[in-house]
């Protein structure tokens, strides 16, 4: 599945307006544009599913302190 | 995946090499019983099957006497040529039989892999099992081939349409992203835990509610596996309870109608005693008596000629009497011998007087020693010797009576004459009365089997006896039984699980208000960062799913519609439910107030095809692949004007498909068969076209003559 897409099926998720009152034009519509984003929910799935659809194998640990690191640092 | 060629090499009734070339679309093979269309069918299966059993059953038996038995090896083959994505892929399998010392040997059926790349570069694999499994799935296999009508009505199970789903849906991709969001939340937790841990000054009370979350989590997840577990069993008894419904909603009537037919099945059976023994009775008259109805004449002549014969006896006797008697009188005349007088006392009249000592003959008194009671003694004596003497010595014309023995047979026969008169019309009225009864008899066969459809619609085709329904009656006591004490221990444990995580909602809060004292904001905000992550992640795939059924059910129906121009069907549903973590979708046919709709054979096979096109559709999709449909004899429960709707409905909503039918051969009157030209009619859409058909030498009931021919048409 190309991870566009699943990153806009989890971005389209109604929390992301919702609870973090992001308009339209905060939301990128790929993963690329995603990664750069200085939004930190945004960032940290597109994260999730860049890392997780380039290396299916990659163990949960390694993913999470690399999230966590991001987060700690900018949430 | 289009499959472009498959090759039949010796396989079963296929005699050599035999080619099907198929294309994309519709694709036909008409073939008469008997004449190799499942054999087909079964050769693609057996390309897909691990576990041989019976090879040489699978040998062309025109091969086998016409090759093996001559010493001449044999290759048995299936192979298969594909199209998938920019490759074109053959997969085949095939064993060697041959003849040693009188008895077949049989190699182990070998898999050979090739694949063919866009460039035209093109290898064996290394292992072809990979290759037939990149092919054709066995999961999708088991969705994209079916043999007759029962096969087809695969929706019937509600794991079949959950499975399809999720094997295609992004749901199932999206569905991975839950365990590492939730591994994500929970370390998250851990790392607020420790860092309120090492700044706590309420460190004791710090503690205990770590644990007790730590506690609550754990008795929640095991109460959620418990609860899980009792879903699964509701759902299980629910299944059975819906497959008996039909019967059980009746399983009374049932019974009672069982009741009725036995009761007929006994007046039927009695009846038919009756006419039995009537016409056995009938026939006996036929067979022994009816050569006598003309016996009546010759009767009455023997009857007649019996009373001539002895009266003309009786006349002759007394004629022969009359002249011993002259010739009697003459002797004793000549001896001195006076004949008695007419009217003389006869042998007890004069013992009598004697015994009295009076003459009765002159009225005087005959005392003993008298002359004329010596007189009286005298005269007895005479008539004994010459009356009782003479009869003892009486002389007979004819030494033996036949003639009474002819009087005692026509007699006897007078009573049979007059059944033998009254016999037509007993054999008329025997007619009469069988056939009255044969009426009756069919009367009651009417009402049996009328009071059998009865049945057939409380049972809904299920193949239930008298003694089963018992058993399903008594099945479904306990069924409701167990399925009260189930959902009664699912409810309790609810309330447990809700009232635990209000508990653990509490303990978290009051922990989470010392976090926030102590810990870092950073953490506490990556935790519910997080938190929000594993929510989105699970409810995206959740409405993903939601999202394709609802899709599915859409496309199914307007299929369905299309298939069913002109008459009312009712709507197909599916319903989703959850059992766990597990999403199952159940399938329906209801009418427009959402009562179940019965649909008839045809229309229940189209309703399922309409849900299998719908998710053809939905793979090709989502998935961005289609498979070929297979379909063995789909249409044997359809009229005729329906043959077009179904098949342009597999034209509209499948890439490919190959469909193996017998409905379009036709039998003239000496037996030659052909196909119909309805099947050339424009409204039947179909792109390629076949008909497989025992060659002209193949002789029915000869095994080893018969070898099943490709004709492309």
């Amino acid at each position: 599945m190309n991870k566009n897409k699943i990153f806009k099926k989890f971005i389209s998720h109604e929390l992301i307006k919702d609870k973090y009152q992001l308009e339209e034009r905060d939301i990128p519509n790929n993963i690329t544009r995603a990664l750069v984003s200085e939004i930190p929910i945004v960032k940290t799935i597109a994260i999730l599913v860049d890392e997780l659809e380039n290396n299916q194998g990659i163990n949960d640990i390694t993913l999470y302190n690399k999230i966590s690191i991001y987060l700690n640092q900018n949430v | 995946m289009r499959i472009k060629q498959i090759v039949l090499t010796n396989y079963q009734s296929y005699y050599g090499k035999n080619i099907f070339d198929f294309v994309e679309g519709v694709n036909i093979i008409h073939g008469a019983n008997g004449h190799g269309k499942t054999k087909f069918f079964e050769a693609i299966e057996w390309i897909f099957n691990d576990f041989d059993t019976n090879l040489e059953g699978l040998i062309s038996q025109k091969a086998l006497h016409n090759e093996i038995k001559e010493g001449i090896e044999v290759t048995v083959s299936i192979r298969m040529t594909v199209s998938q994505g920019n490759e074109t892929k053959t997969i085949e399998k095939s064993f060697i039989a041959k003849k040693i010392n009188e008895s077949i040997n049989i190699t182990k059926p070998s898999l050979i892999g090739i694949r063919e790349e866009l460039t035209g570069e093109r290898y064996q694999v290394d292992v072809p099992k990979e290759l037939r499994s990149e092919i054709f799935d066995e999961r999708i296999r088991r969705y994209s081939m079916f043999k007759g009508e029962t096969d087809l009505k695969v929706f019937e199970s509600k794991d079949a349409l959950s499975t399809l789903i999720e094997m295609f849906s992004d749901a199932t991709y999206l569905k991975n992203y839950i365990p590492k969001a939730e591994y994500f939340v929970g370390r998250a937790e851990n790392a607020v835990t420790a860092a309120g841990r090492k700044n706590l000054r309420e460190e004791r009370q710090y503690a205990i509610l770590s644990e007790e979350i730590i506690n609550l989590r754990k008795d929640i997840s095991d109460k959620e596996k418990e609860k899980h577990q009792h879903e699964i069993n509701i759902e299980k008894i629910n299944s059975s309870i819906l497959k008996y419904e039909n019967i059980i909603d009746n399983a009374e009537a049932y019974q009672t109608l069982s009741e009725r037919i036995r009761i007929k099945e006994e007046e039927i059976s009695k009846l038919q005693v009756r006419v039995r023994e009537c016409e056995n009775y009938t026939q006996d008259l036929f067979d022994k008596s009816w050569i006598l109805t003309n016996y009546k004449s010759v009767f009455e002549e023997f009857k007649t000629k019996i009373a001539n014969v002895s009266k003309t006896k009786r006349k002759l006797e007394n004629e022969f009497q009359q002249k011993i008697g002259e010739k009697k009188a003459v002797e004793n005349l000549k001896n001195g011998i006076i004949p008695l007088p007419i009217g003389a006392p006869t042998r007890s009249h004069m013992e009598e007087m004697i015994e009295a000592e009076l003459c009765k003959v002159c009225n005087r008194e005959a005392a003993k020693g008298s002359e004329a009671y010596e007189f009286m003694n005298r005269r007895l004596e005479e008539y004994i010797e010459a009356v009782e003497k003479d009869m003892v010595e009486k002389k007979q014309l004819f030494k033996n009576n036949y003639i009474n023995s002819l009087i005692k047979i026509s007699d006897s026969n007078d009573e049979n004459i007059s059944n033998l008169i009254k016999m037509e019309s007993k054999i008329s009225d025997n007619f009469e009365f069988v056939e009255s009864r044969k009426t009756d008899i069919n009367k009651k066969i009417d009402e049996r089997e009328k009071e059998e459809a009865e049945r057939a619609k409380v049972i809904g085709g299920s193949k239930i006896d008298v003694g089963s329904a018992a058993t399903i009656l008594r099945d479904f006591k306990g069924l409701n039984t167990s399925i009260k004490d189930e959902q009664a221990s699912l409810r309790s444990l609810t309330n447990i699980i809700k009232s635990k995580k209000d508990k653990l909602t509490e303990f978290q809060d009051e922990k989470n208000k010392i976090d926030l004292v102590n810990v870092a904001g950073y953490l506490m905000k990556t935790q519910e960062l997080l938190n929000d992550i594993l929510t989105i992640t699970v409810e995206t795939t959740e409405k993903e799913f939601n999202n394709l059924v609802i899709d599915l059910e859409k496309q199914a129906n307007e299929i369905f519609q299309s298939t069913n121009e002109g008459s009312y069907t009712g709507k197909l549903k599916l319903y989703k439910s959850k059992t766990g973590n597990q999403n199952q979708v159940e399938f329906k046919v209801l009418d427009n107030f959402n009562n179940p709709f019965a649909l008839n054979g045809a229309q229940e096979v189209l309703a399922h095809t309409s849900l299998l096109l719908a998710i053809s559709k939905m793979v090709k999709n989502e998935a961005n692949e289609s498979y070929p449909l297979i379909l063995d004899a789909p249409l044997s429960t359809f009229d005729s004007n329906k043959y077009p709707a179904f098949f342009n409905s597999f034209r509209e909503n499948t890439d490919q498909c190959i469909i193996l039918v017998k409905d379009f051969i036709k039998e003239d009157e000496n037996k030659k068969i052909s196909i119909d030209s309805r099947f050339y009619q424009d409204d039947i859409l179909k792109d390629k076209s076949f008909w497989v058909k025992l060659d002209e030498n193949s002789i029915v009931n000869q095994i080893e003559t018969t070898n099943s021919v490709v004709i492309e048409l």
